[in-house]
């Protein structure tokens, strides 16, 4: 749907700083079809990324390119594409519909009744598009807005967090709507903070931490990185000593601690094999484990951790 | 552009601003009424003189001006809906002109319709003077519906910029200093109505042609319609 195997968007060594603070750090990165993601924290740049690649705001350097155009005060581009904002601020006085056939207008769609019913279909929200999106739980909004975005059938989608605020079964929904129209050959960037939601979406993740591209590759490659990388658990036991004894011989371990208050703090690289043997060798040793506490599993000591790497 | 007019119309007209916009629409004419009804001292020509000049011209237009052409963008960047206005493939001046024409019809038609019903009570029936009134409102309406929605979209604090601009410099300083006089869009307002009607406003110092009200209210509204423009152009949108 892009026209050419050229990638949409290309964006080169682009920075983006507010006063003194950088959001976006000399990032160069190629978003050819299908669903792409940019996955990192928040805070981590992903809408500013977006919001530049958008034309919102102005790269402080480099450059951003969509079509091999430059977005920023070229409106003509809007044509061909569709951008969801992260925030869910809409018009509340109109209805879903109204909202939907505002956007087809000022796309000039040539014909905005079929469009926009063709667009709201596809979000299955015809039943709730005559209410005032007041209303609206925050699932349905996103879905209502899903639909103004994609209503003059836009070759590339920037999606910021478009699944957040749905429940599963929304989500289950948008993820297959995302993919389907990813099937018909455009080009989708969405951003994430949850590693587990765009795994199951994108054929490639970017990941971002602190304003730079820190990791790029297949959702497995990704994943397996995030597997790989050390892991710390503390372990309260029953006896202590005995289980870290009968540990040191796994393969698993890379070391073990015992702290002041006698719990383990068990250093991993293979997190799966640490989760099959700890329970195993704690009933041969007749150990009762009392609490087993992942000590680094937060989002953001992932994304640190790789983009260290 | 039409849809922006129609959201711009259906946004301001919903708000709780038009309530106090409606209040103020009113007072000329409950003021013309009272006159008819009250055993007042003052001659009717120089009882619509003061209405017009003190009460439409001076505050009322401004102040309906402030609070909604601000509103006609301000409200877009405060709840960050702009952004669904500027990701389409439309011209900034399209965004902004309707924008400006909106508040126009919402806050401008109601002023000048008040003010000329109020001049037509107070002079028993005056189609000339009320329709040189009514005229020369919407003239400084458009000229503050231009310098208001720039502000809108330039600041958060464009209501503050907006009271400073015609309570200090239009009400106080260009007022009573005949060297700023060419920069009040009151002072146009009250040449333009006189030159529709020279019986109207006679007893009021305006000191200023109609030529220079008629070019200086174009000016205002040219000026300001391009800043508004560059200015949508050039901002990050929120």
């Amino acid at each position: 749907m892009s026209g050419t195997g050229e990638p949409a968007i290309v964006l080169d060594r682009l920075s983006r700083w507010f006063g003194g603070v950088v959001a976006v750090s000399d990032v160069t990165l190629e978003v050819g079809a299908g669903v792409t993601a940019l996955l990192g924290p928040n805070g981590a740049g992903k809408t500013t990324l977006l919001r530049t690649i958008a034309g919102l705001i102005a790269p402080s350097e480099g450059t951003a390119r969509v079509f091999g155009e430059t977005v920023r005060g070229n409106q003509a581009i809007y044509r061909r594409i569709g951008y969801m904002p992260e925030h869910e601020s809409v018009y509340d006085f109109l209805t879903g519909r109204q909202f939907v056939e505002l956007c087809a207008r000022l796309q000039q769609v040539d014909d905005p009744h079929a469009a926009v019913g063709r667009a709201i279909a596809t979000v299955d929200l015809i039943a709730a598009q005559d209410r005032s999106m007041a209303g609206y739980s925050r699932g349905m909004r996103q879905r209502m807005r899903l639909a103004a975005t994609l209503v003059h059938d836009p070759p590339l989608l920037l999606l910021d967090e478009p699944l957040s605020g749905t429940d599963p079964v929304q989500r289950l929904h948008l993820r297959d709507v995302i993919r389907r129209l990813a099937a018909e050959g455009r080009t989708v960037l969405v951003s994430s903070h949850i590693l587990e939601e765009v795994e199951e979406l994108a054929g490639s993740i970017h990941l971002m931490v602190s304003g730079k591209l820190a990791a790029s590759g297949e959702p497995r490659a990704i994943r397996q990185q995030l597997n790989d990388r050390p892991f710390v658990v503390r372990i309260d036991a029953s006896s202590p000593r005995t289980l870290a004894a009968g540990m040191v011989e796994l393969d698993a371990i890379e070391s073990i601690e015992i702290d002041s208050e006698g719990r383990l703090r068990v250093r991993s690289r293979n997190v799966t094999q640490l989760q099959r043997a700890l329970p195993v060798v704690a009933q041969r040793l007749g150990v009762r484990l009392l609490r087993v506490e992942p000590l680094d599993d937060s989002l953001e000591s992932v994304f640190e951790y790789l983009a260290q790497g | 552009m039409s849809a922006v007019f129609v959201l711009t119309v259906r946004q301001l007209a919903g708000s709780r601003r038009i309530w106090l916009v409606l209040a103020l629409v009113s007072l000329p004419l409950l003021a013309g009424l009272l006159f008819q009804v009250a055993n007042a001292t003052a001659t009717p020509d120089e009882f619509a003189d003061d209405v017009t000049r003190v009460m439409l011209v001076s505050a009322i237009l401004p102040l309906v001006m402030l609070l909604l052409a601000t509103a006609a963008f301000g409200n877009e960047v405060g709840d960050r809906t702009l952004v669904y206005l500027v990701t389409k493939p439309i011209a900034r001046w399209r965004i902004v002109a309707p924008k400006l024409l909106a508040s126009v019809a919402v806050g401008g038609i109601p002023v000048a319709v008040g003010g000329a019903c109020a001049v037509a009570v107070i002079e028993g029936g005056d189609g000339a003077g009320a329709l040189a009134t009514g005229a020369g409102l919407l003239a400084g309406a458009a000229a503050y519906a231009a310098i208001f929605t720039w502000a809108g979209l330039a600041t958060r604090h464009a209501l503050l910029i907006g009271l400073v601009y015609v309570f200090i410099w239009e009400a106080a300083l260009a007022a009573y200093l005949d060297g700023i006089r060419f920069l009040s869009v009151r002072r146009y307002t009250l040449a333009l109505v006189h030159a529709l009607d020279d019986g109207r406003l006679a007893s009021v110092d305006i000191a200023l042609s109609p030529l220079t009200a008629a070019v200086g209210t174009t000016v205002v509204l040219v000026c300001f319609t391009a800043l508004a423009v560059r200015k949508l152009i050039q901002m990050d949108v929120p």
